[in-house]
């Protein structure tokens, strides 16, 4: 069902290339914009400290520890945010995505799985307790959100009956998916949040480990790292609009606008809500998300299956 | 695939221009080498041994439904065209994997501390 | 470069601070808290996150030497504020970005010496911290394998392993210092298994009784949301702790919580700011320090509102399932002291709650050893050891009044 092209056909490839990356970087300001807004209370100056953060950590030095695995570190430390970016390839900006295959979804899940390798590496390199013991708490963490993200994302999948989003999208043109599938949403932007380890699912960076998996970084490192997450949540937010919340369907407006305000509400409500909540330690979350998500999630998709079958879904 | 390509080259780009730009902002151009930061004191075994993970037991359970994801995916495109079969396959073989987990929990391996 | 110094100005005008808060300065931190919060100054994790170490009070010779190893550990730039008094805080905050931004890059740092301990300070604090290290190491590893072999009688090796740690890091700490961390290549000590002057972490029996590898770590005495001072020196296995021990350094320095009347309800948010810190919770951290804050005021209007804000946020945080899910079972303290001070870390959180919303109940007594609680850290992972220490009070009498064994 080609009927939509892909940007990097529309617009060429360099032009939209260059879209997503401006788009990443627009969410990760977001994101990190309205988490300062929640955090300090500060109100609308807030909205600049992102930037200021950036200038700071740019000016500031770089550490590196007693013996550390510096390869690794640093390759770590780069692919948090190149994975964050290249998991928007797959979502859609101004109604089109840059790349488009039969397995979109599972390249944004490949993308956020090779965070496990990125974020372990990151607590692995400097040779330190807490980033150690930060990095572990990842590995312990994705065990518990990945099985319940996967299902919700084949929830999406059996009811669009493709993988691709700009089937997912143009599926979703008489009723948002969010409404039969509102379990498989609310588990996709807590996984969200679980793996850009922020906010409930922050343990591996917990104050309780001085910042754990980035108790060692400093300058442009840290930028990254932090950068990187923060694109990861916008991005998951902004491919939430796009599975769930029909991307750019809306009256009067035109689609992108449509989209853009969605992925904002969907942001705001993700931190302000995130905000809310201490952190949910991994040993405990592991427990709940085999003995309850896995299951709730898998009775979602079932219940998207039977629904399909008995034709709800007009595809 | 191009288009992901030069994604991943602009991105690359990106990440060296900060390294570049970084080492010419930076206060002092070379990184401080310090000791590991252990609340004030100084370490006094290297941090990096094997890590006694308590999990490991789940990760073996994660292990059986991932691969079973392999499968899920292409059975999610083509679901509608094989009709109730496919769901009551697809969801007898999650059901059969479903047991593990119970068994797992009753074992208590769910459960670290 | 006009426009870069400006830049980084501008940059700097929120650093992330550190604060190292010496024994007897309550008042002072609070106050350094308050303004901090009014700023928007962000409250630093570890040194590779921080602008500025504030050091308040007079730390005594163990915590300065911690100081210095903190502040060799901080990147550029940076900037070290010692505080005796709240007075002239605002004009040495304002002080202090001026000086970040124009901070010119330190040289010493810059060249092939490593900061490895306390490189930012010439020769003199270089020395301290390598003494203290070696001290310190010394003796807590020395008393380690006392310990070790009554506590685990039937663990042979045990003894061995204790003993090896502290010939280890007792060298290591003092050939730190001594060589400046010049050349550590080909450095051979006695003992195999080290790496760049540091040994490898050993092996010991876990609770299945496996072999697996025990890290010897030092928790404290610095780190957010943790009483300054406090050490807790423990195996780390994975991330469970084993043969913890709490002390405080400087154990000498009585300068506790000083003479005079304590404000039951302003300790009790100050007690639930630290642990939310540590529970990941900051929103709610933030607004009991703001409530603690407000109630400090003379200004009626301003204190009614402090009065309702604090019972906003004991009410939040006694309401929230999240945290009590998360922190219900850990810690049973099975006090002496009955009722207010025994039960697990959630009757605690609760009961802070109590006092801090103004309610006239008791608050939660202080153990009175440090022993009592380091026996419930006893297998606990590193986070819930983290909450339970945070849902004590401790305070530095306790150390006194059971002293621990080495230092009796």
């Amino acid at each position: 069902m080609p009927e939509t092209e892909t940007a990097a056909a529309a617009w060429g490839v360099v032009p939209s290339a260059l879209l997503v990356m401006g788009a990443a970087l627009g969410l990760g300001w977001l994101v990190a914009a309205v988490d300062r807004v929640v955090l300090t209370g500060a109100g609308a100056p807030a909205v600049l400290e992102p930037v200021r953060s950036s200038v700071r950590l740019l000016t500031e030095q770089r550490r590196t520890t007693l013996a550390p695995d510096p390869l690794l570190w640093r390759l770590g430390i780069a692919a948090v945010p190149v994975l964050a970016v290249l998991s928007l390839a797959v979502v859609p900006i101004g109604g089109r995505t840059l790349w488009s295959t039969s397995v979109d979804l599972v390249w944004f899940n490949a993308m956020e799985a090779l965070l496990w390798a990125a974020v372990w590496l990151v607590g692995w390199g400097p040779n330190a307790v807490h980033a150690l013991t930060g990095g572990y708490r990842f590995l312990a963490q994705g065990l518990a959100y990945e099985l319940p993200l996967m299902f919700s994302l084949i929830a999406v999948g059996v009811g669009a009956g493709s993988l691709r989003t700009a089937d997912i999208l143009s599926a979703q043109a008489g009723l948002w998916f969010v409404v039969s599938m509102p379990v498989a949403f609310v588990v996709f932007l807590a996984s969200a949040a679980a793996f850009a380890f922020w906010g409930p699912f922050g343990a591996p960076t917990g104050a309780d480990i001085a910042g754990g998996v980035t108790s060692e970084l400093s300058g442009v490192d840290r930028l990254l790292v932090e950068a990187g997450r923060a694109i990861f949540l916008g991005a998951t937010a902004a491919m939430a609009v796009a599975l769930f919340l029909g991307g750019g369907s809306g009256p009067w407006l035109p689609g992108p606008v449509w989209q853009l305000l969605k992925t904002v509400a969907v942001v705001v409500a993700l931190v302000w809500a995130g905000r809310r909540l201490p952190v949910l330690r991994p040993d405990r979350v592991v427990e709940v998300a085999w003995t309850v998500l896995v299951p709730v999630t898998l009775v979602q998709a079932l219940v998207v299956a039977v629904l399909l079958l008995s034709g709800f879904y007009a595809v | 695939m191009l288009a992901v390509l030069s994604l991943f080259a602009l991105v690359g780009a990106l990440v060296a221009t900060l390294y570049g730009a970084s080492s010419v902002m930076a206060v002092a151009r070379r990184a401080t080498d310090v000791m590991p930061f252990e609340s004030g004191m100084l370490p006094q075994q290297h941090a990096a041994s094997r890590y006694h993970a308590r999990w490991y037991a789940i990760t073996i359970l994660f292990l059986a439904f991932d691969m079973e994801m392999i499968f899920m995916y292409p059975w999610a495109v083509v679901l509608a065209d094989m009709g109730a079969g496919a769901v009551v396959e697809m969801f007898g073989f999650l059901a059969v994997l479903l047991v593990g987990v119970v068994y797992v929990w009753r074992e208590g391996a769910l459960r670290w501390t | 470069m006009d426009l870069s110094r400006r830049l980084r100005a501008w940059a700097l005008a929120r650093p992330r601070v550190l604060i190292v808060d010496a024994p007897g300065t309550v008042e002072l931190r609070r106050a350094v808290e308050a303004e901090l919060d009014r700023r928007g100054w962000p409250l630093a994790m570890s040194p590779a996150d921080t602008d500025v170490l504030l050091v308040l009070g007079l730390p005594g010779p163990e915590l300065a030497a911690a100081i210095d190893v903190l502040w060799s550990q901080i990147a550029q730039p940076r900037h070290r504020v010692d505080l005796r008094a709240a007075t002239d805080l605002h004009h040495r905050l304002e002080e202090t970005v001026r000086a970040l931004g124009a901070a010119a890059p330190e040289e010493h740092v810059d060249g092939a010496v490593p900061a490895r301990a306390g490189a930012g300070h010439p020769a003199g604090g270089m020395d301290h911290s390598g003494h203290e290290g070696m001290d310190h190491s010394g003796h807590e590893g020395m008393d380690h394998s006392g310990m070790a072999g009554m506590d685990h009688s039937g663990m042979a090796g045990m003894d061995h392993s204790g003993m090896a740690g502290m010939d280890h890091s007792g060298m290591a700490g003092m050939d730190h210092a001594a060589m400046g961390g010049g050349g550590h290549a080909g450095h051979h000590m006695h003992h195999g298994g080290d790496v760049a002057g540091l040994p490898m972490a050993e092996t010991a029996p876990d609770r299945d009784g496996l072999a697996l590898d025990v890290l010897r770590v030092a928790i404290g005495p610095v780190l957010p949301g943790w009483p300054t001072g406090l050490l807790l020196r423990a195996d780390l296995q994975g991330d469970v702790l084993t043969s913890a021990r709490l002390s405080w350094v400087d154990a000498t320095d009585d300068r506790g919580s000083p003479p005079g009347k304590v404000h039951p309800q302003r300790a009790a948010l100050d007690q639930l700011a630290s642990l939310l810190l540590v529970a990941g919770w900051p929103t709610a951290a933030r607004d009991a320090r703001c409530a603690r804050d407000g109630l400090a005021s003379t200004d009626r209007s301003e204190l009614a509102t402090a009065r309702r804000r604090a019972e906003r946020v004991a009410r939040r945080v006694r309401r929230s399932r999240a945290l009590a899910w998360t922190v219900r079972g850990a810690g049973h303290l099975h006090s002496s002291l009955g009722r207010t001070a025994g039960g697990d870390v959630l009757d605690r959180v609760r009961r802070w709650c109590d006092v801090a919303s103004g309610g006239d109940v008791e608050a939660p007594a202080s153990p009175t050893s440090l022993d009592e609680v380091a026996a419930v850290l006893e297998g606990t992972e590193l986070g819930t050891a983290r909450l339970i220490v945070a849902s004590v009070a401790l305070d530095r009498s306790a150390a006194r009044t059971a002293p621990e064994e080495a230092r009796a």
